[in-house]
């Protein structure tokens, strides 16, 4: 249990890379799986999900308004969800994938509460009662915390459940899963080769 | 141009700490700015209360870039500072700091945006690719021991951060000075350079890897495979998805779609058959 609350704020420390300190990649799923796979003792499998997960989502660009889903929450939660529950890596791969996409919403909602508490903040930054450095750590540490139960959440909900509904799971379902996971990195290579098109794009 | 570069750098890397729907980067772009306005401002509260509320404005822009959009407003700002005793040509100076800064911050987003997340972001990506396969790293293949290939792995790692943050942190950096030093002839320094040149070269490079790493994939992920009916299974389903995710990116869908799709699919396969 101390290494899983370990491992979540690690996680949640690294993601706020991704939108609100820095931006230089170290969140990225690449990076984020080769170092929880270090740790979790099996490097192979964190370079490996990094490696998908950066493919599979290879087409989702941070621009304006998009809240892509989150490729280092989807990393971690695959490597974490084998080694903490020992759930299959294509399952958990999965259960990533999923987890990735319901991050993007709670990032939505805190977005969507700044929104809420911005002319208060403006005002108070106007008349000199707070300043701009305040705001920003105040609002980091509430994103690092956020992440960090969604994550802790993420995994005792899915991880005992997986273990409970394992013996039930038939080897044709445990194949369906594994050939889509080495599917996966195919598609995203593809996505990839076109992604770097020099020709514009049609309206 | 006196000012410590290598604290508005660092600042800028917090651009979007308080990111919102509603007015986007605009504390973020304040929490960059308020040392340099604390300096213009020092002596005169109701100027600093005013720029305070100004700098507020709505603003967006790709943080890679924002150097760019850094030096421009900062500029603008000391003119603001020193007509900051005669009011008619105040306003009409607002005003067009305004201006400047929408029009610099949107350019700057769109060159950012195709240039840094749609080209270098995953040119980096591809590079450690590279050198993963020629570091005999098979990664989309099943199985495979690591073993002693932890050096390959960490140099790939390095190649991916490096490729990546180099340019950033030389933009940043150049980005800043140009911003500050140009005007509205150059674009605030934006057209010093050659974007589309470098953005297709640098696509057309990705090409090449990615290319590279796909046959080479191929050629690893079937080395000593038996010619028999799961083989052909194998690379019909292989090319299936492959021809797949051409006609998915055509018509704008994510990856992740057919992914999931396939999950679907070969779950029904697998209950039913």
């Amino acid at each position: 249990m101390l290494s899983l609350i370990g491992f979540c704020a690690l996680v949640s420390l690294l993601e706020l890379d991704t939108t609100y300190v820095g931006q230089l990649l170290i969140s990225r799923p690449l990076i984020i799986g080769s170092i929880l796979g270090a740790l979790t003792g099996n490097l192979f499998l964190g370079l490996q999900v990094g490696i998908f997960t950066e493919l599979i989502y290879i087409d989702y660009l941070p621009i304006g308004g998009v809240v892509p889903p989150s490729g280092a929450i989807t990393a971690a939660v695959a490597i974490l969800m084998n080694y903490c529950f020992s759930m299959d890596i294509y399952f958990a791969f999965f259960v990533g994938i999923l987890c990735g996409q319901l991050h993007a919403f709670l990032e939505k909602f805190l977005r969507s509460y700044r929104d809420k508490i911005l002319d208060t903040i403006e005002l108070d930054l106007i008349d000199h009662k707070i300043t701009p450095g305040k705001v920003m750590f105040k609002n980091i540490i509430i994103e690092f915390a956020a992440t960090w139960i969604f994550l802790f959440l993420a995994m005792i909900i899915f991880g005992p459940l997986f273990t409970y509904l394992h013996e039930d799971i038939s080897e044709k379902i445990h194949v369906a899963f594994k050939f889509s996971y080495y599917i996966a990195p195919w598609i995203g290579l593809c996505g990839l080769f076109l992604s770097f098109s020099t020709k514009p794009k049609e309206d | 141009m006196e000012m410590n570069k290598i604290k508005y750098i660092f600042r800028s890397l917090f651009l979007q700490g308080f990111w919102n729907f509603k007015k986007m980067q605009n504390i973020g772009m304040l929490f960059i700015m308020y040392p340099y306005l604390c300096n213009l401002y020092s002596d005169k509260d109701r100027y600093f209360k005013r720029a305070i509320a100004r700098n507020l404005a709505s603003f967006n822009t790709n943080p890679s870039m924002v150097s760019f959009c850094l030096g421009a407003v900062m500029k603008q700002e000391k003119v603001l500072a020193e007509l900051s005793e005669n009011m008619p040509n105040f306003f009409e100076q607002e005003k067009e700091w305004l201006i400047i800064r929408s029009s610099i911050a949107t350019t700057v987003a769109s060159l950012g945006d195709r240039l840094f997340w749609s080209t270098i972001k995953p040119l980096s990506l591809v590079m450690a690719f590279a050198v993963l396969c020629l570091g005999q790293v098979h990664f989309l293949n099943d199985t495979v021991a690591l073993n002693d290939l932890g050096l390959t792995v960490l140099l790939a790692l390095m190649v991916s951060f490096l490729g990546y943050n180099i340019p950033v942190f030389i933009t940043r950096y150049r980005g800043l000075a140009l911003g500050y030093e140009g005007n509205e002839e150059n674009f605030f320094g934006l057209i010093n350079f050659n974007w589309n040149k470098i953005i297709i070269i640098l696509k057309t490079m990705g090409q090449g890897f990615t290319l590279f790493i796909f046959i080479y994939g191929l050629y690893f992920y079937f080395l000593g495979a038996v010619f028999d009916a799961y083989l052909i299974t194998k690379v019909t389903l292989l090319a299936a998805f492959v021809v797949l995710s051409a006609f998915v990116k055509k018509w704008n869908m994510p990856n992740i779609y057919l992914y999931l799709g396939s999950v679907l699919v070969f779950t029904l396969v697998a209950l039913f058959s």
